[in-house]
């Protein structure tokens, strides 16, 4: 019991020492002594401590299956194209006409509704339907397909499109829309694999519009009219069963500048030499900063302001992850983004292939962004890296 | 149950405390503890002659001879220091457990004792914090702070043995581990800039022994009225290479990389201590000792430092008893002590060496003819403003609980 009390003696007086324990904030006394673990916070600015860098353009095939805009037309080098298979929902009424032959289409009305405009708004715009003779698949399909593609050199549209504002509305021959509606029935009745909107020669715009979206009912469609003699006349909808378009053309490199350009897909790659950067350096914050040449550059209506930055994981694929990627945002006539994690990852000993510049949304317009590369002769306007780093002595 | 509880409680609240901040303790091996038990404390923190029978003595193990109870010493202290710069004043505390240590009598007529502990053998704790500005807005402001904590600790067995003419030897085997972290940090006052942060961390462990001899009473021979309990003791320590482990990580927002990571020795300059101590009239008890330290031999991965210097510790100490142990009255049995001690420490710096001046106070407080409480204050100051460096004034309390009890031993019937 005595023994009991004791420790209970000792321990209350331990912890009466542990609560009375205070310190004052932690001041700079002393720090002079401390220089020997002294650590140095640095910047590397690539426009002051000329750092070796390097930019280029490339051109990427991207499929564009998966945008919600589909292009068509023409502008300056590059052509676009439109790929559609429709398909109907029949009663079997209407199924029974078609096996028994007694349906006849007399006239069809299609319509597409604009969402985005790349050139001027009142230039001409028209063209072509053609029949689309070979099997296409619009998650694969890409501009590299097009080149093989194989379609009908007869012009199902007898009539100019209506350009009307935000719409477009136009026709197609009764005949190819006949034949979907017995290949709906049979596909061993007539064949089915779409068609190809093409832009006429005349045509000096880009136009955009909303591709297949089962919940927005603001994609293509067409109202088809039918007949069976002497019995009814009945309005069908051929609405979208696949969309794709790839858009076919090149710019010209200037090695000013690095072109970023979503659908036709321009990308640039861009490196700096960050071999001063040792191991050890902990990277506090980086920035990256592009200047865009706002002549030279080309948008539409509306897009998507933005660029991105993606880490090149290999060399000789420029292959990148996807779903890693580094902001751009717009201030002024610059894209300036945090791109700290990549120079951390460059530091980390993995390999510095550069970084690859797409735009925010490459599968949704034809915006080009003329970024001023590295070997812009203004050197204030060559893309700049700014390194916030801690490095021990 | 309810001590064991209160125990842990105590000990969290002890882990938890703020930093003491001696920004020296950044070189060597930090600050040396000389002494564990809080009786040697109050007299100049040495005490290398004296013969005690209630307390373990870790600076000298002939000491154990004398042992003819099993013992068992707890020890904790609580340290302020405020330090001043050249244009700032600190204050900072910290409470820390100064260890365990237990001993008990073999035989008490060959003076074979044994005893064990864990002890801290040096402490590094400082703290500081520097604000800087930058006129970049993609630096802003930003501190950079350095901490130290950590220290050498130490494991010993040993034993006493009286030889010829009740001379007594001990020997230690003594077991060293510690855990020294300096770290460097850089946290900025914006939202977008990462911390820095570096640690380096020394991991020595190694193996050391502790030799000692004491005298008999050796008025004996000389015969001086009034005076008795007339030791010498002397004891040397010394260290086998410590090998260490070195470990340099950078952390960074989730980035923890290892920069550095390599293995070699600490090497401590062997410590020998000497004291002379005697009583007068029964009651009077005068102790002088030295300790010495070759620090200029430190070697940390076969580098010396240049802020290491030889270092060595004068003291002198006293305690009066007014009656004894057996007297009724309680503050008759309070045994009072008073001690002064000079120490040129480790440190040097633009070569000025830092010297720290010490006086001591203390008390044990008898619980019972064979348990203490023993109390005892330090107020030191060391160091100088001049050139940059500092001047601490030190204040420590120390507190120890001793049991003296009839554990383990056996008698003849």
């Amino acid at each position: 019991m005595r023994i009991k009390k004791i420790f209970f003696l000792f321990i209350s007086v331990t912890f009466l020492f542990s609560l009375t324990s205070c310190s004052d904030s932690p001041s700079d006394i002393g720090s002079d002594l401390l220089n020997i673990d002294m650590i140095n916070v640095k910047k590397l600015d690539s426009s002051l401590d000329s750092i070796p860098q390097s930019s280029n353009s490339i051109k990427r095939i991207v499929p564009h299956g998966t945008s919600p805009r589909l292009l068509l037309g023409k502008k300056n080098n590059y052509t676009a194209y439109t790929l559609i298979s429709f398909t109907f929902t029949l009663p079997d009424s209407i199924k029974n006409a078609i096996k028994n032959d007694s349906l006849e289409v007399i006239d069809t009305k299609g319509q597409m509704n604009v969402d985005y405009l790349f050139g001027d708004k009142n230039a001409p715009f028209d063209f072509s339907i053609f029949e689309i003779e070979s099997f296409w698949n619009s998650a694969t399909f890409t501009a590299d397909s097009f080149a093989s593609l194989s379609y009908s050199q007869l012009d199902l549209k007898p009539n100019p499109a209506e350009d009307k504002d935000s719409v477009i509305n136009f026709s197609i021959s009764n005949t190819i829309v006949n034949n979907w509606l017995k290949n709906e029935v049979y596909t061993s009745l007539a064949r089915n694999r779409g068609v190809l909107l093409s832009p006429k020669s005349n045509t000096d715009k880009i136009l955009g519009f909303i591709a297949f979206d089962p919940e927005a009912s603001k994609d293509v469609k067409i109202d088809v009219i039918v007949r069976k003699p002497g019995a009814y006349i009945d309005t069908l909808l051929a609405y979208v069963l696949s969309d794709v378009s790839v858009v076919v053309g090149d710019n010209q490199i200037d090695s000013n500048y690095i072109i970023v350009q979503s659908s036709l897909a321009y990308n640039g790659v861009l490196s700096f030499d960050l071999s001063s950067l040792t191991r050890g350096t902990i990277v506090n914050f980086a920035q990256l900063t592009l200047t865009v040449d706002t002549l030279a550059s080309k948008f539409g209506d509306n897009y998507f302001n933005e660029l991105r930055a993606y880490i090149i994981t290999s060399s000789d694929s420029l292959e990148i992850n996807e779903s890693s990627f580094y902001p751009l945002r717009r201030v002024g006539d610059k894209f300036i983004g945090d791109v700290s994690g990549m120079v951390r990852y460059w530091i980390s000993n993995n390999p510095n292939y550069g970084m690859l510049i797409k735009p925010g949304n490459e599968i949704l317009g034809l915006d080009k962004f003329m970024i001023k590369s590295s070997s812009y002769p203004v050197y204030s306007d060559r893309p700049k890296i700014e390194i916030i780093y801690t490095k021990k002595n | 149950m309810i001590n064991k509880i209160l125990l842990f409680i105590s000990l969290t609240v002890t882990l938890l405390n703020a930093q003491s901040s001696s920004p020296y303790s950044r070189y060597g091996i930090g600050d040396l503890k000389y002494s564990f038990s809080t009786r040697y404390q109050g007299l100049g923190q040495l005490g290398v002659s004296l013969q005690d029978k209630y307390h373990i003595s870790t600076i000298n193990p002939a000491a154990w001879s004398n042992f003819d109870r099993t013992k068992i010493e707890f020890a904790l202290s609580y340290n302020g220091v405020i330090i001043d710069g050249s244009n700032d004043k600190i204050y900072s505390a910290e409470t820390e457990i100064e260890g365990v240590n237990f001993g008990f009598p073999i035989s008490t007529d060959l003076g074979i004792g044994f005893a064990a502990g864990l002890i801290p053998f040096s402490r590094v704790s400082y703290q500081s914090r520097q604000n800087f500005s930058n006129p970049d807005s993609l630096i802003y402001n930003y501190d950079l702070i350095f901490e130290g904590k950590g220290g050498l600790s130490k494991i010993f067995l040993g034993s006493s043995v009286k030889i010829l003419s009740d001379w007594s030897v001990g020997a230690t085997f003594d077991y060293y581990f510690g855990n020294f972290k300096y770290l460097s940090a850089i946290s900025f006052n914006n939202q977008t800039n990462f911390a820095s942060e570096y640690n380096l961390v020394y991991r020595p462990t190694g193996f050391g022994t502790t030799i000692g001899i004491l005298s008999p009473d050796l008025n004996n021979f000389i015969g001086i009225e009034n005076l008795s309990n007339l030791n010498f003791g002397a004891s040397i320590n010394y260290f086998s290479k410590f090998k260490t482990d070195s470990v340099v990580t950078s952390i960074s927002s989730v980035l923890l990389d290892t920069i550095a990571q390599f293995s070699d020795y600490m090497e401590l300059p062997t410590k020998f201590n000497v004291g002379l101590s005697f009583i007068i009239s029964q009651r009077y008890l005068f102790t002088f000792d030295y300790s010495a330290q070759n620090f200029s031999e430190f070697k940390l991965f076969s580098k010396s430092s240049d802020n290491l210097q030889n270092s060595y510790k004068i003291s002198t100490g006293f305690e009066y008893q007014a009656v004894n142990e057996l007297s009724t009255k309680f503050w008759e049995r309070v045994l009072w002590r008073l001690g002064l001690s000079y120490e040129k420490t480790p440190y040097k710096f633009s070569g000025i060496g830092i010297n720290q001046y010490s006086i001591f106070g203390g008390l044990s407080i008898p619980l019972n003819p064979d348990n203490l409480i023993d109390v005892s204050v330090q107020y030191s100051t060391r160091g100088t403003k001049e050139k940059n460096l500092l001047k601490e004034d030190f204040f420590r309390l120390n507190l120890s609980l001793v049991f003296n009890e009839l554990w383990f031993l056996r008698f003849d019937k």
